[in-house]
């Protein structure tokens, strides 16, 4: 007995030992690959609080020698920045607004009530999911500027995610509303309780993770959309983060020549600012982030 | 129901089923007319801002419609001139295809590299997770900054660096040769985001007793990500492999603000060419073409790994029935 228990154990403590090779050499993987995803993050802050001309020494400084925390008050002499800043907050609340409400009342629609067509409804809208929105860009721009009139303001940009919210937001509530019990509806039908209040009152408050996945998903498409604010707000006053960041690049006279002084270092300032509020959402909802990400995968 | 309406019924029972089935009727037109309420505003939605626009961008792609000048007819034309006229057509498709062919593999293969480091009892996996997943929600506008930052070919950190080895870095956004692969790069630094999580989740799913039943077989740590991790994971794969196909094909943003589709057109691709002719040539007719061009490509595309996933992609409840 005891020789085979020696036998059997010398190999599995080489494997043991084995592994433990392995999971250092992974480790230490993790963590150099960490390092390297993090570096450009680091290197912007580092440029965000140089002075002028220092992001062009060669070699680079590898930290800023005296930090200038003005520079993220001088971005906005230079052009209105924080104003910009605003504009991407309206949009982006009211068009997440627009999305969640409009997706959660047509998913409820979908999912609790018999109608005509319901079928077939529905898989035209889970078929626009596969519909480049180059195909649609042109005939809604000229809808939105020469009909309507709307340059320069953000109905283009807003007013449609009132209507429908997007087939995957719909989906998402329709999922969700369909795994509630019906008996919680039935229920609710005996107390005298319409569809209407059922909606507001019971199916509202239960999907609040919901809610919250999709108001992330939809505060990242407003928050970093470029064409929308490209195409339909080209008055300067009424640019967002990412239209700013444009004109702030050619108001600095080119972002990455030489032009007398280089304010490169503005640039990146300018960037900060503009990515903070979605790493700040991120950290604060990450949960909801991971969920959001893992609903879309697994179950669309 | 239908049954006991053609059972015949005797003549005093008839009032009350016949009233219920009024009642009922209108219970069911009543639960109707609720859910046309509420998908009213996709209905609507659907109409003006999708069915509409379709109809009329496909109309308009048979026409030469240069705004603001009226639509006119002109057949076939437009496609076409798409294959033997524009010159700047075949070199976008080229540039887009090159995109697409090295972005996705080398991002699917990061993503899941990413995705078994983290799938593993390691100290700190939220940390890790969390670093990976910052570049993924960094606007792109500004990601493209950082990297024209870092690769910026006199002073950017990287030519720097190599410089001081002795080595002589490339022009990476300014030259022809290396603008795509540096754009591929920028897209592999978000190679942690939304793709690695669904990775992660997929890897999570396979049921450990699989694992247990090859390590008692003896199996080496090859042979069980080969023979386990790859085959439980192709649904994901496949699920990563189509939407990553469809997003690289309309790559616009990050070429739009590093190169603005240069040096030398080598970074133009095909959203960038529709963009172009739509908003600054004011092409309608040929950019509604390029636009359906587009989507019969993604189609294809689509259709195509729709067709071909059955050879490879495993599904554990089409094994299970028989």
């Amino acid at each position: 007995m005891a020789a085979i228990s020696q036998v059997g154990q010398a190999p599995l403590k080489a494997k043991r030992k084995q592994i433990s090779l392995f999971a250092i050499a992974a480790t230490t993987l993790t963590i150099l690959l960490a390092i390297l995803f993090f570096f450009p993050l680091y290197w912007a802050i580092v440029g965000s609080l140089k002075r002028p001309n220092e992001l062009q020494v060669i070699p680079p400084l590898l930290y800023p020698p005296q930090p200038q925390w003005a520079n993220f008050s001088e971005v906005n002499k230079v052009i209105p920045f924080y104003r910009y800043l605003w504009n991407t907050l309206v949009i982006t609340v009211l068009g997440s607004i627009g999305g969640v409400i409009s997706s959660s009342l047509v998913g409820y629609g979908f999912s609790s009530f018999r109608f005509r067509g319901r079928t077939v409804l529905f898989i035209i809208l889970l078929a626009t999911m596969v519909l480049p929105s180059e195909v649609t860009l042109i005939p809604t721009y000229i809808l939105f500027i020469n009909i309507l009139g709307w340059g320069n303001t953000i109905n283009p940009l807003v007013v449609p995610s009132f209507f429908g919210g997007g087939a995957f937001s719909i989906f998402l509530f329709r999922q969700f509303f369909a795994s509630i019990p019906k008996d919680l509806n039935d229920a609710a039908k005996i107390d005298g309780c319409g569809p209407f209040r059922y909606y507001l009152r019971i199916l509202i408050p239960l999907s609040m993770p919901v809610i919250i996945t999709l108001a992330i998903l939809w505060f990242q498409y407003y928050w970093n959309d470029l064409i929308g604010p490209l195409i339909y707000l080209t008055d300067q006053d009424k640019a967002t983060i990412t239209t700013g960041l444009l004109a702030l690049r050619s108001t600095l006279g080119g972002s990455f020549s030489r032009r007398g002084q280089a304010m490169d270092h503005l640039l990146m300032a300018g960037s900060l600012i503009g990515m903070l509020p979605s790493i700040l959402i991120f950290f604060a909802l990450q949960r909801y982030f991971i969920r959001g990400v893992i609903m879309t995968g697994v179950k669309g | 129901m239908q049954q006991s309406q053609s059972t015949p019924l005797p003549s005093a029972a008839l009032p009350r089923p016949a009233l219920q089935k009024r009642k009922q009727s209108r219970v069911a037109l009543l639960e109707e007319l609720w859910g046309y309420m509420f998908i009213m505003p996709w209905l609507l939605g659907f109409l003006i801002f999708t069915l509409g626009p379709m109809v009329i961008s496909l109309y308009w792609s048979f026409t030469k419609y240069e705004f603001p000048l009226p639509a006119k007819w002109i057949g076939l034309q437009n496609f076409t001139n798409a294959f033997v006229k524009d010159e700047l057509f075949p070199k976008a498709l080229w540039n887009t295809t090159y995109y697409v062919i090295f972005s996705v593999p080398l991002g699917l293969a990061a993503s899941l590299c990413l995705a078994l480091l983290l799938d593993r009892k390691i100290a700190g996996r939220a940390i890790w997770r969390t670093i990976y997943y910052i570049p993924s929600i960094t606007p792109i506008v500004v990601s493209a900054f950082l990297f024209g930052y870092l690769f910026q070919p006199e002073y950017g950190l990287i030519n720097s660096t190599l410089t001081s080895f002795g080595l002589k870095g490339p022009g990476w956004f300014n030259s022809v040769a290396w603008v795509k692969p540096t754009l591929i790069l920028l897209a592999l630094w978000g190679a942690g985001g939304p793709t690695m999580i669904i990775f992660l989740a997929g890897l999570q799913n396979i049921p450990s007793e699989l694992y247990e039943a090859a390590e008692v077989d003896g199996a080496s740590r090859l042979r069980k990500f080969w023979s386990i991790t790859l085959p439980m994971l192709s649904p994901t794969i496949f699920f990563n492999l189509v939407t990553g196909i469809i997003a690289a094909f309309k790559i616009f943003t990050a070429a739009y603000v590093a190169t603005a589709g240069g040096p030398a057109y080598a970074s133009y691709f095909y959203v960038l060419h529709l963009f172009n002719t739509f908003f600054k040539d004011l092409n309608m007719g040929y950019a509604s073409a390029l636009a359906w061009i587009l989507f019969v490509i993604i189609m294809l595309f689509t259709l195509i790994q729709l067709r071909f996933a059955r050879r490879w992609v495993y599904y554990e409840s089409e094994t299970a029935n028989f």
